[in-house]
Parts: structure tokens; sequence; C-alpha cells
């Protein structure tokens, strides 16, 4: 059966970001609704088999298939982006909508690509809005940190698309499970696991995301990664290295949530851990662990939306986002309490919530493929997420000591609205699976999550952790301190390059200089602080010493 | 731990915590024991509680020794 092209899901993003600056408030608003509303109906009417290619500049462009793996994703990105633009209904302005909808039609756009080249297409379509979304957050900070954003996803996308043109070479782009075991394939690789923030590619994230507005972060926060966890699931399943990095990574995420102070850098943090579950699922390659990172990329895309919006809201109603400053909220934002608290629940994979029913098949996955370190660390770092984001975060944002942040304004209700919505899908899908996530995997493999054991050992691994939080709660809370991460290593080349650059980018527009001065300006900040302080040397010789052991790491498990 | 003694949260959390292992034990054992560990009554309760203690004081250390600096306004 052909489908024609004009029905790709694709279509309403590009068509209602080209309108949006000339449509008004009112047009904007809702053509951000729009857009998703009419690509969920065009993705559902096309058959599960159809594919769509176009002949440009003598290469097959494989714009459209939608099977299985692709549908779950496409699904619960243009879910997504219909709740994320109901809870920016408020923001105002044209750059952000635009950006926003480019974004989640890219992401639609990468999980619907037949072929590398297409894939490629969209995979830069979605670093160029992220970009956008970063830098409309409008302070010197989000400018600097969108310019290392930049540079570091353009890294990869340059490995990658060497990858790629090497594959072309050997006359194939077909978008298929690949083994990896040349070089074109790892540069492929190589560029999939930088957007997924595999340490030591990770820093871009918790560097970044934080740095946007509230309604910036909640877009960015769902599609960049699951973008790059669909590409690793459908291109290489089954690879070793992507067992232990996953699991490295869930774990990575907990040391540095610890320290972090941020509410927004402390739950993109936890973005790393959860996507290394599911990156572990990809290594792992059995049809149990499969369907696991499927139905754990669906849960996470809505939990981890969800708090991200609660914590926006945080900060919109008071004007602060980090621990130290809040405390003693439960009153006056306790609908964003409850809110928070179910998006916490799910992702700590509390019984009857979506991360109960998804993470528990990535880790059962491991224990059937009889990998003993991997089931015991993965439930290690599900004690941490739920340290974070289900007793730190929430303790110390809304009890805690009193630290002076007030409600200065009313959180909106479209915000409220989004949220509301997003608690709901978290929810319906923890106590029905079967009738909602689980009737959309892709694999054959069956899984029930509702044993008594498995309700057991959940409730004493939560319960444990509560007790252990109580004890030590008093060294929980935040310091008013940054948390040293590897994007200080090319902070500096990353300086060079932009200041440099700056005769070229000269006569390009005001935005342009005000970013490379905030950036050359952030930068020489930090040298004259390195130079105050000597442990600061310090810190930055440990970071390498970090990477380096993580890379010969890597190293050990390919040669082995 | 004496003053965890006094605690009353953390009491209560204990003494659940403790029949949460015993249900384990009695009537919910581990339906298809594969590793060493799942044949231990209450591993899960002992992996959230002493893996939390263990991160919280290991990331603590290692945030004051390397990874921490003063926050600027450019965080």
């Amino acid at each position: 059966m052909t489908t024609s092209l004009l029905l790709h899901p694709v279509l309403p993003f590009v068509i209602a970001a080209a309108f949006a600056p000339w449509a008004g408030t009112l047009g904007r608003r809702l053509l951000s609704l729009a857009a998703p509303a009419v690509a969920m109906a065009l993705l559902l009417a096309i058959p599960a088999d159809a594919v769509v290619a176009l002949d440009v500049v003598g290469h097959d462009w494989v714009v459209l298939r939608a099977d299985g793996l692709a549908r779950v994703f496409a699904i619960a990105f243009i879910a997504y982006a219909f709740i994320a633009g109901v809870y920016a209904w408020e923001d105002h302005g044209i750059g952000p909508k635009v950006a926003s909808l480019g974004l989640a039609g890219a992401g639609v756009g990468v999980v619907l690509a037949g072929d590398l080249l297409t894939l490629f297409f969209f995979w830069e379509w979605l670093t160029i809005s992220s970009l956008f979304l970063i830098w409309f957050g409008n302070t010197a900070a989000s400018w600097a940190a969108g310019f290392r954003y930049l540079i570091f996803h353009l890294a990869g996308a340059v490995v990658m698309l060497v990858g790629i043109l090497l594959l072309m070479a050997e006359g194939t782009t077909a978008f298929e499970p690949m083994a990896a075991d040349r070089l074109a394939a790892w540069l492929v690789l190589a560029g999939m696991l930088t957007n997924a923030a595999v340490p030591p590619l990770h820093a871009w994230l918790s560097d970044a995301y934080p740095r946007a507005s509230i309604f910036g972060t909640v877009f960015l926060a769902a599609f960049t990664t699951k973008a790059a966890v669909y590409a690793l699931a459908r291109g290489f399943p089954g690879v070793e290295l992507l067992v232990w990095a996953g699991t490295i990574m869930a774990l990575f995420g907990v040391v540095y949530a610890v320290l972090e102070n941020d509410i927004r850098r402390l739950l993109a943090y936890h973005i790393i851990s959860q996507v290394g579950y599911m990156v572990a699922g990809v290594g792992l390659g059995s049809a149990l662990a499969l369907n696991g990172v499927t139905a754990h990329a669906f849960s996470h895309i809505f939990y981890k939306g969800l708090l991200m919006m609660s914590a926006g809201a945080v900060i919109y109603a008071t004007g602060k986002g980090k621990l130290t400053e809040l405390g003693q909220l439960a009153g006056p934002l306790r609908w964003t309490l409850v809110l928070m608290m179910i998006g916490a629940f799910s992702i700590s994979g509390v019984p009857l919530f979506n991360g109960f029913v998804s993470k528990s098949m990535v880790i059962s996955a491991a224990a059937y493929a009889d990998r003993a370190p991997i089931e015991l660390l993965l439930l290690i770092a599900s004690m941490g997420t739920f340290l974070h984001t289900g007793l730190k975060l929430p303790w110390f944002t809304f009890y805690g000591k009193d630290q002076g942040a007030r409600v200065v304004r009313q959180v909106p209700v479209s915000m409220y609205i989004a949220m509301g919505m997003t608690a709901v899908i978290c929810t319906i899908t923890g106590i029905v699976p079967d009738l909602t996530l689980y009737a959309l995997l892709p694999f054959a493999a069956t899984y029930d999550p509702f044993t008594a054991h498995h309700f057991v050992e959940s409730l004493q691994l939560l319960l444990g952790t509560a007790l252990g939080f109580w004890l030590l709660r008093v060294k929980l809370g935040g310091e008013p301190t940054t948390t040293i991460d590897i994007d200080r290593l090319y902070r500096q080349p990353v300086l060079w390059v932009v200041s440099h650059s700056g005769a070229l980018l000269e006569g390009t527009g005001q935005q342009v200089r005000m970013g490379t001065a905030a950036a050359v300006d952030g930068g020489w900040q930090w040298l004259l602080q390195r130079r105050r302080a000597e442990p600061h040397t310090l810190a930055v010789q440990s970071v390498v010493v970090v990477a380096t052991i993580i890379g010969l790491g890597y190293l050990v498990i390919l040669l082995r | 731990m004496r003053e965890a003694m006094k605690d009353r949260v953390a009491i209560i959390m204990a003494a659940v915590l403790l029949l949460l292992v015993a249900l384990e034990a009695l009537f919910f054992p581990h339906y298809q024991p594969r590793f060493p560990w799942h044949h231990v009554p209450g591993y899960a309760a002992m992996i959230g509680l002493f893996a939390c203690i263990f991160v919280v004081l290991l990331s603590k250390k290692l945030g004051a020794l390397l990874l921490q600096r003063p926050a600027t306004d450019d965080d």
C-alpha cells in the first residue's frame, strides 16, 4: 500500500513553525496545539507497513517508516509535544514557539527516518532547534552554554556523518541493525552515543538544559536523548559495550545528583541516569530488553516531563531554582507538590506508576540474561533515583528550612492542566499497562510486572532508601556550590573557537555578538578564578583522570 | 544511632521495613532465584538502605575533595 508524502506526521510541525511568526499570540498558541493533534491523526492513519521514499539528488531518502518500534516513539513524542504546548501557553515569544515546534517535528522525523541520511538530516535539525531553545533562555549563561552545546553536537555529528559516508561507500545507507565490527559502524555509534549523553560525552546535557527558559527545558528534556535511544535500539541492539556504558551511566548521574543544588540540573543528571537503563537494555538486546527500552523511553518522556514542569512551576512562582533558596513551600504550592510527587513516584518505580512497569523490564532482562552485576548495579541506581527525585528534591523544595522563597506570582492554570494531563498518563500506564503501553510494544516478549514479589521487592528498596535519607537528611541539603563536570575541559577550547571566529561573525547580528561576549566573559572569569584558587586546578585534573578511566574502561570492554 | 532510636519516623520506617522483609521471607520468596542474593529475604531493603548511606557519604567525600567549587553568577 502506498502512502502519500503529504501524510507525513512531520509536515504539520513544519507548516505550523512556518506560519507561527505571523499568526499572532493566540494563533501561535493554537498552532502549537494543532500541529501535534494533526500529526497524531496522520500517524495513526498510516498503515504499519508504509514506507515512503523520495529520490532526490540520486539518493533514495526513506523519509517515512512507521513500523512498531518507530510508532511507539512517535506516539510518545507527539503526545508530549501537545502537552508541552499546553504548558507553554503563557510563553509569548515567537522564537521559542517556532523552535519548540521545530524540535518536536525533528524528534518525530528522526524516529520515522528509514535510512541513515534522512536520519542525519533530522538529527541536525534536532540540534539546531535545541540550540535556539537554549539561547532563548536569554541570559549570558544560556548564550555561552548554547555555544558549547553547538560545538559538542557538531563534533558528534561530523563523526557520525563520516561513518554514514563510509557506509555509503560500502553501498548501503539502510537504517537497520548493524554489527559494530568496523570503523564506519563505530563512528555512527559514537554520534548516537553523543546524543544519548553517555559519559564522558554527556556534559552538554547538564550544562545546557537548566539554562533554557522553564518552558524551553520542558521541551528539551523529551526529544534529543530519547531520539538517540531509538536510533541505538534500531541500529545497534546487542552491542556488548552498551550494557556497561548504560549501567555506568545509570550510576554516574546518581553521584552528581547528590551534590547538585540547582533543581533543574539535578533533574538533568537524572535524565542521564534514566537513559542509562535504556542504553543498557539496548546492549542486552533480547526481545524483553528492547521492549523494556521502548517502554521505559515512553514512560520517561512523561514522568521526566512532569518533573521538569513542576520544577518549572516552582521557579515560575518563586523566581528561585536552587535548593539553598527554597523550602517550606508545601502550603502555597501544594498542587505542584502533589504533581511533582506523581512524577517522582513514576521515575522511582513506585508500584502503580509507570516506572514500575517499564524500568523493571530492563532489570528483569538483565537477570534473564544471567548478568548478575548489571542487575545489582541497576537496582542500586534505582535507589539513587528515589533518593534524589523522590526524597531530596521535594523535601528541600517543599519542606526543609524556610530560606526566604515566597510565591511572588501565581502558577497559570495552563501549566497545571499540562501537569495534570501528564500525571494522568503516568498513572494510567502504571495501573493498566496491558491496555496502554504494553499493547504498543513492538517485540514478541511478554512481561508481568504485577507479581507479589515484585511489589514487596520494590517497596523494600524504596523504604530502605527512605530510611537512609531520613537518617542522613542533614547531609543532603543543597550547598551553594557548582559541581565540576567534564564540560570544564572543553570550555576553554570552545572559548578559543568562539573568540577567534569573532571576525567571521562580525555583522551577523547583535545576538551572536552578545553570545560571543558572554562566552568570552564566562571563560575569562573562570580562568581568573582558577588562578586565584589552586583546588580548581586539582579539580580539572581529577576530571581528566575520571574521563581517562572511563575511556580506558570502554577500551578494555571493547578489546575483551 | 542513639538519636535514631528516639526518632519516631525512623522507627516506624524500620518497623514497616522489617514487616516487608518478613512478608517476603514467609509468603513471597523470589519466584525465579538466579543470583545468590535472590535467596536472602530483604536483599532489596538492604540495597536501599546501605547503598543509600554509601552513595551519600561517598559522593559528599568526592564532592568536597574534587568536584565542587563555589557557585558564581554563571551558574
